[in-house]
């Protein structure tokens, strides 16, 4: 859900130095709004009603759109029981309703940014990097058929139907992975039409991937380690700004041991309430999907930890949603997963454990919390 | 020393002070000229460091292409396959705005990060909030530069304007300046997205290189940065490219280096005549601070401290007048720089402490040194002895001979130093300076010579009180002896510069008139010609024949080959004059086969002749070609290989073309011709179009425009020369009160006494202007043989003109006549009385 | 006030002061003073006591502040500078204690100067010269240079210079100054033999008794006051 926060991003990058140091949410809403001028956006297609998803046509680019991403997380373990996560996620972002006259192979209005990171839980240790492009020359971009993201030589690409590479990589860390979906795509609130703010067309259009079978290598230094585990894909695109009361977000993506998964965000008010457009997704084993209400679920902060960098995150959760018996207690696997590229923000590898009916539980996944960095220039 | 003491010594200096000023001012003179030249060299040096500084960022290395550039796909490949990250694209040219050079860099703002900071970071963009990578991206022609270019171009964020490239008009727009840092090494830059740039460069497809950041000892990544490139694309150390060009202009800066030090050498004259001369005036001062019991150690600290004191002052005046005096130096040898070598843009002077200290050493340095002499002299004054002005003259007449035969050991020395250094400019140019030194040595003892044989004749032609003028000049040869050494010195530097200029400027206009074959000459101003636009002009029914020429500079890792690409018409064989070989044997040779001609200063400076081979890099890998013979050239780019068209065309992937030359049919007027393509390229694009009369008179100009500092140069050497003789004959006025007291008691008139002076400094000015021509003639030879060669590797036909020789000796009697204006006024004003007063 | 037909030398109400700050020294004070021709006078004095200035003023060195100088019948005081330059160069010898000899000239040359300032040229000039050298007592040494003159011989030098021009009048400012006893004593005898020999008036400061003895007339200056004037009875040694 670094969907809005992408936004974020792009202006911080865009306008380097700009920001002042205590007051980068403000600042990046005011430049947010000059970016995303009313006047101009109009032109951009909108979220307002749902839509047919068709794949593997929708797992590419939807340029009319202002903003898209591919974002995959997951989790891995070796063969030698050694514990790890992973991120890797390219942004989209057209800076233009159309098209741009190509009088050279550089001229685009198409921009790629990506953020990978890897956590080593065993080794108590977070690495993280980050890239932009132009959406030109092959220097970046994205396809439906043959399936492909890419910046650099960072990819996401298509290798059959249901497989996906995953390719990227960054001094000392790498990844290298085969993916297998295990669930078809599953459409997130109403029929794939997010809503974000009571205004039509503040919305995106959102589907999830939820259980990825993972295995390939992941290198720390100079050692590579044979992993395999599960991983999540979420993809969304939209036009939507951010309204001016939202200060961030919790995002969770929770893989069970019984083949169910839950997605749930809370947008947090700079009033520091809950949001009622937050709301998640309850995934069933069988892939079948039901949308969940900020009211169906309650995430209880257990625990705090404090950035080194400044600002202080939740770092354990009680997760109760009655209507499915589900009590789950979330823990971050290391506290320190916070990434600081151009905006900080913690994104990061979780334990779930609880009770669901009763039954005792286990699961993992990934959280993303937003709005929370203090002197949150990036380059510290 | 008593303070006594030194107030007697300083009243002294206080009661004359005009002696005081003028000493100061040429000391000043001297410093200055040597600070200003070292200012405008490093500054010019430090602006083209500092701006290559900022344009090359982070980047230890650079990739570089051949002629055209790197192909971009190779930065693509580097990006999406070989994984390689610290890399940014860049697209660079020159491009006009309001009639002044601009450099383009085009960049990808997306890979900056990695390289360059101030292309992002711009201090101001317009109100709205509209980004610059927004603007890069979407807006063909948005550019930024520094506030204080944009604000030379009277241009506010958001204003468009005309940039001319490559004889085409295309339209720019500010959307954001950088605030000037500490230094201006943003001058003249304009940022925009490498889009841009490929576009108004024509350069769509290509890169003018890739920056690369490699960290120190990194051999794997540099192995693999290798190994990822294509033939014909090589990576080049960042900091020894940038420090190869700048050391391009490196011997241009020590020749001026060396004219600055000559202004000192005059001035050095003047001091030692300023404090030898203060010296004996107080003779009998001295002796008595002697019988008083002062000892020798105490009067030898005490002129020398004199000198100190002196020294210093003038030496901070010199430093402040040499900043000022900088600033002007300064866009002269920038522009010369920029004719010459490469572009830079240093618009005013950086102040460095070593320059400074340099000029304060010299100066204080120089005064020590001058003082030493005499003030060695004050100690040998016996207490209470008062000497009387002959017998230090007949003492300093008896060392004459021994000085002269110094002199001609040092020019024997020079002689030495000019054989045995080889190619060594720094040791030729110190063989100047004791090739100078060594013949000042003499000119005393033959100005004696002269001066005693010529006041008979003088007193035949002008009876006695001529005569009196004349033997004035060698009985007072203390005096009078440095400043027409000063003088003669001065003037000598002036003949072996005009000389040199003279002959330089003879060899390139007859070269000119062999190499303008062609009727007609036309190119398009950095760039290449469009290729329908070229057909259409090659075949009006006028054009009988034509030569293409294309300019392309290929980096090797000792520095940049220029290639000079010629396809030629029939008749332009006849205009490359080919010094070593025959042109039958090697025209043939040359355009089928791997080979090339190199020019005179190639052959010079890379020691290459016929039959050698030079090694160049091309788009299939690298290649020997065979050196066919050395061909005469005094092309601006100086150092340059000749290479067939076909033979180009066998190696690089490049089919521009800059100029032709155009052979007229028989009968055809080039004028109403050139009338006529200018018709066909209007709108098209603009041509430099030129007859072959007018591209002649245009090379002549750049010429003389080159040599313009050498002139501020000498004029300033003359300029302190003149206040040599200026004090000189003042101080021998001061001297000689009693006498022209004693002439005036005896009936002369002020107007007889100043004639006697005038008559006197201009018999300075013919003997320093006669003294100055075997010195003058000496050092434009070696100016030609030796420096010329060793800077540039020119060859020039040594040319004396009569007319250099005669204005010399006449500049040299006129201004010494100028000088001895006021002296020749106030020795009329001397009071008769004077001479009844008892020494 | 009436000019005597013989006198050449007429020197009414003469005064000179010189201001040195805001001081104000008067070095004449009205002087009155008649000099026949070819007579010879000495003036004696201190020093300071304004002898040198009185010979600047009858030689048309220097102009009086009042009063009125007459040498030859040309009234100096109704001279411009300019003007007073030509009577010099005509009217006037020089000789001084410092013999003032130009050293850049030989002796020859140092007298010729001064008869071409006259327009005396050539062969004329050189005969003239020989005969003024032999008659000093210098034939032979016309081509040296002063510098290796004895004391003497440059004031014979400076005395034939003075009288080659045969000037009616000899102004001579302590000639015997810088020599010793017996040379002075030559120098003298010189002087009025030669002064005598041409009829030329002589005009000499000294402050020696035995020098202004072998003159016709001493004339003592005193504050700037001519305070007692006798014509010399006879060949007196009274040198003190």
């Amino acid at each position: 859900m670094l969907r809005r926060h992408g936004l974020f991003l792009l202006l911080l990058f865009l306008h380097p130095g700009l920001v002042a140091a205590d007051d980068a949410a403000a600042s990046s809403r005011s430049e947010l709004a000059g970016l995303l001028g009313a006047g101009e956006s109009g032109e951009f297609a909108r979220a307002v009603d749902p839509r047919t998803f068709s794949f593997p046509a929708d797992h590419g680019p939807h340029e009319a759109f202002r903003n898209e991403w591919w974002y995959f997380t997951g989790n891995l373990d070796s063969e030698d029981g050694r514990r790890f996560g992973f991120e890797l996620t390219i942004f989209r972002f057209s800076l233009s309703p159309d098209p741009v006259a190509a009088d050279t192979e550089w001229r685009t209005n198409q921009v790629y940014i990506a953020h990978f990171a890897v956590t080593d839980a065993d080794g108590d240790a977070f690495y993280a990097a980050e890239k932009s492009a132009r959406g030109a020359l092959g220097l970046a971009g994205a396809q439906a058929d043959p399936f492909r993201v890419w910046i650099d030589d960072w990819e996401i690409l298509g290798v059959d139907d249901d497989t996906w590479r995953i390719v990227a990589g960054h001094e000392d860390f790498a990844v290298d992975l085969e993916l297998t979906a295990l669930k078809p795509p599953v459409l997130n609130g109403d029929a794939g039409l997010s809503q974000k703010s009571d205004e039509p067309g503040n919305a995106s259009y959102y589907y999830t991937m939820p259980r990825w079978r993972t295995d390939g290598a992941i290198r720390i230094g100079k050692d590579v380690h044979a992993v395999s585990g599960a991983s999540w894909l979420d993809r969304e695109w939209s036009t939507s700004a951010l309204a001016d009361d939202q200060q961030g977000w919790d995002w969770f993506a929770l893989q069970f041991a019984d083949n169910t998964e839950l997605m749930f965000y809370g947008l947090r008010k700079t009033d520091g309430t809950q949001d009622p457009l937050s709301s998640g997704t309850w995934i069933n084993a069988d892939g079948s999907s039901e949308k969940l209400t900020r009211e169906q679920v309650t995430a209880e902060v257990t625990k705090l930890w404090e950035s080194p960098r400044g600002g202080v995150y939740p770092a354990g959760w009680r997760i109760s949603i009655e209507d499915k018996s589900l009590f789950v207690e979330v823990t971050p696997v290391i506290a320190d997963q916070e990434l600081s590229t151009i905006v900080r923000y913690w994104e990061g590898a979780v334990d779930v454990s609880g009770t669901r009916d009763g039954e005792p539980i286990e699961g993992r996944g990934y959280v993303e919390l937003t709005g929370y960095a203090e002197d949150s220039s990036a380059d510290d | 020393m008593t303070r006594t003491t030194w107030r007697a010594s300083f009243s002294y200096m206080l009661r004359h002070p005009w002696q005081l000023a003028l000493s100061l001012i040429g000391i000043s003179i001297g410093v200055a000229v040597i600070i200003a030249v070292d200012l405008a060299n490093s500054s010019a040096r430090k602006a083209f460091l500092l701006s290559m500084d900022a344009v090359t960022g982070e980047a230890t290395h650079q990739v570089i292409g051949g002629p055209r550039g790197v192909d971009e796909s190779v930065y693509v490949n580097l990006r999406t396959e070989a994984g390689f990250e610290a890399i940014a694209p860049v697209v660079e040219g020159s491009v006009r705005v309001d009639g002044v050079d601009f450099e383009l860099l085009g960049v990808d703002l997306f890979a900056e990060r990695e390289i360059r900071s101030f292309t992002q970071q711009p201090s101001s963009s317009e109100s709205s909030s509209d980004s610059l990578f927004r603007d890069f991206l979407l807006q063909p022609g948005s550019a930024t530069m520094s506030e204080g270019t944009a604000a030379g171009l009277r241009l506010n964020v958001g204003d468009t304007f005309v940039v001319e490239s490559a004889g085409r008009n295309f339209t720019g727009r500010l959307v954001a300046v950088f605030a000037d840092a500490e230094s201006e090494a943003l001058d003249r830059l304009m940022t925009v997205d490498i889009a841009t740039a490929q576009k108004w460069l024509g350069q769509v497809g290509w890169l003018s290189r890739i920056d690369v950041r490699i960290e120190d000892g990194d051999d794997a990544t540099m192995d693999a940065l290798n190994a990822a490139l294509p033939d014909g694309v090589r990576v080049f150390d960042a900091e020894g490219r940038t420090n190869t060009t700048a050391d391009l202009s490196a011997a241009f800066m020590t020749n001026l280096t060396a004219m600055s030090l000559l202004a000192l050498l005059v001035g050095l004259f003047l001091i030692y005549n300023s404090v030898s001369f203060s010296v004996l005036q107080r003779r009998r001062l001295i002796g008595v601070l002697r019988a008083l019991g002062i000892t020798r150690r105490q009067v030898l600290g005490l002129v020398l401290g004199e000198a100190l004191v002196l020294g210093t002052l003038a030496a901070m005046l010199g430093v402040a007048l040499g900043i000022v005096l900088g600033e002007e130096l300064l866009s002269l040898v920038s522009r010369s720089i920029n004719d010459l070598y490469f572009r830079v843009t240093a618009t005013s002077v950086i102040v460095d402490a070593s320059s400074v200290i340099k000029g304060l050493t010299a100066g204080i340095g120089a005064s020590l040194v001058a003082a030493a002499v005499p003030a060695i002299e004050a100690t040998g004054y016996q207490p209470r002895l008062t000497m009387t002005r002959s017998t230090l003259e007949s003492g300093t007449r008896s060392l004459l001979p021994f000085v002269a035969l110094g002199g001609l050991v040092v020019m024997l020395l020079a002689g030495v130093v000019l054989l045995g250094s080889g190619r060594s400019l720094v040791a030729g140019l110190a063989a100047v300076f004791m090739l100078i030194l060594g013949f000042a040595l003499c000119i005393p003892l033959a100005v004696r010579y002269v001066s005693l044989a010529f006041a008979p004749v003088a007193g035949r032609i002008g009876r006695s009180a001529a005569r009196l003028a004349v033997a004035g000049v060698s009985a007072s040869l203390s005096r009078t002896g440095v400043a027409i050494v000063a003088l003669a010195v001065a003037v000598s530097a002036t003949i072996g510069v005009s000389v040199m200029v003279d002959s330089f400027r003879s060899s390139v206009s007859s070269w000119l008139d062999q190499t303008l074959q062609a009727d007609i000459y036309t190119g398009v101003r950095r760039g290449a010609f469009d290729p329908e636009l070229l057909r259409d002009i090659t075949s009006l029914e006028e054009v009988e024949a034509y030569s293409t020429s294309r300019r392309a500079a290929i980096e090797g890792s000792d520095g940049e080959t220029q290639i000079l690409v010629i396809d030629m018409a029939p008749d332009a064989y006849a205009g490359t004059e080919l010094t070593d070989a025959d042109p039958a044997e090697v025209w043939p040779a040359w355009e089928s086969e791997d080979a090339i001609l190199v020019s005179e200063p190639y052959a010079y400076q890379q020691r290459k002749q016929a039959g050698d081979t030079v090694p160049l890099r091309t788009d299939v890998g690298e290649r020997d070609f065979t050196v066919l013979a050395t061909y005469r050239s005094y092309d601006a780019s100086g150092s340059a290989v000749l290479m067939s068209r076909a033979t180009y065309d066998r190696h690089y992937r490049d089919d521009g073309i800059d100029s032709i030359g155009l052979y007229l049919v028989d009968g055809s007027d080039p004028d109403a011709m050139i009338e006529r393509i200018q018709q066909i390229s209007e709108v098209r694009q603009e041509l430099m179009l030129n007859s072959n009369a007018k591209i002649r008179q245009l090379s002549l100009e750049i010429f003389d425009r080159t040599f313009v500092i050498t002139d501020v140069l000498y004029w300033l050497a003359i300029g302190v020369a003149l206040i040599g003789i200026l004090s000189s004959m003042l101080a021998l006025q001061l001297e000689n009160g009693r006498e022209q007291g004693l002439l005036r008691a005896l009936g002369m008139t002020p107007a007889q006494v100043g004639g006697m002076i005038t008559a006197q400094t201009g018999f300075i000015g013919v003997l320093s202007g006669f003294a100055s021509i075997p010195l003058g003639v000496v050092m434009a030879y070696v100016l030609i043989e030796v420096i010329n060669r060793r800077a540039f590797g020119w060859e020039i036909d040594m040319v004396v003109a009569p007319g250099i020789l005669l204005s010399a000796i006449l500049f040299a009697f006129f201004s010494a006549l100028a000088a001895g204006i006021y002296p020749a006024w106030r020795a009329g004003r001397t009071q008769p009385a004077l001479a009844m007063r008892e020494e | 006030m009436t000019v005597h037909d013989n006198t050449l030398v007429h020197l009414r109400g003469l005064s000179r002061r010189f201001t040195e700050g805001e001081r104000e020294h008067v070095v004449l004070d009205g002087v009155d003073l008649d000099i026949e021709r070819g007579e010879s006078v000495a003036i004696c004095g201190r020093s300071g006591s304004g002898k040198s200035t009185l010979l600047n003023l009858v030689g048309g060195i220097d102009a009086p502040d009042a009063g009125e100088v007459i040498v030859d019948g040309i009234s100096l005081t109704t001279l411009s500078e300019h003007e007073r330059t030509l009577f010099r160069r005509r009217h006037i010898g020089f000789v001084y204690q410092a013999f003032n000899l130009i050293p850049t000239l030989s002796v020859s040359d140092n007298i010729r100067l001064v008869l071409e300032l006259n327009n005396v040229k050539g062969r004329l000039a050189t005969i003239r010269i020989n005969t003024l050298l032999d008659a000093v007592g210098l034939d032979g040494r016309a081509d040296s240079y002063p510098d290796v003159l004895s004391g003497g011989e440059q004031q014979r030098v400076a005395i034939a210079r003075a009288l080659s021009h045969e000037p009616p009048v000899l102004i001579a400012d302590e000639p015997t100054g810088n020599l010793d006893d017996a040379t002075a004593e030559r120098i003298i005898e010189l002087l009025s033999d030669i002064v005598r020999e041409h009829g030329t008036t002589l005009v000499m400061a000294t402050h020696s008794t035995r020098v202004a003895a072998t003159c016709d007339r001493v004339i003592n200056l005193h504050n700037g006051k001519i305070d007692a004037e006798h014509v010399v009875p006879g060949d007196v040694d009274s040198d003190s």
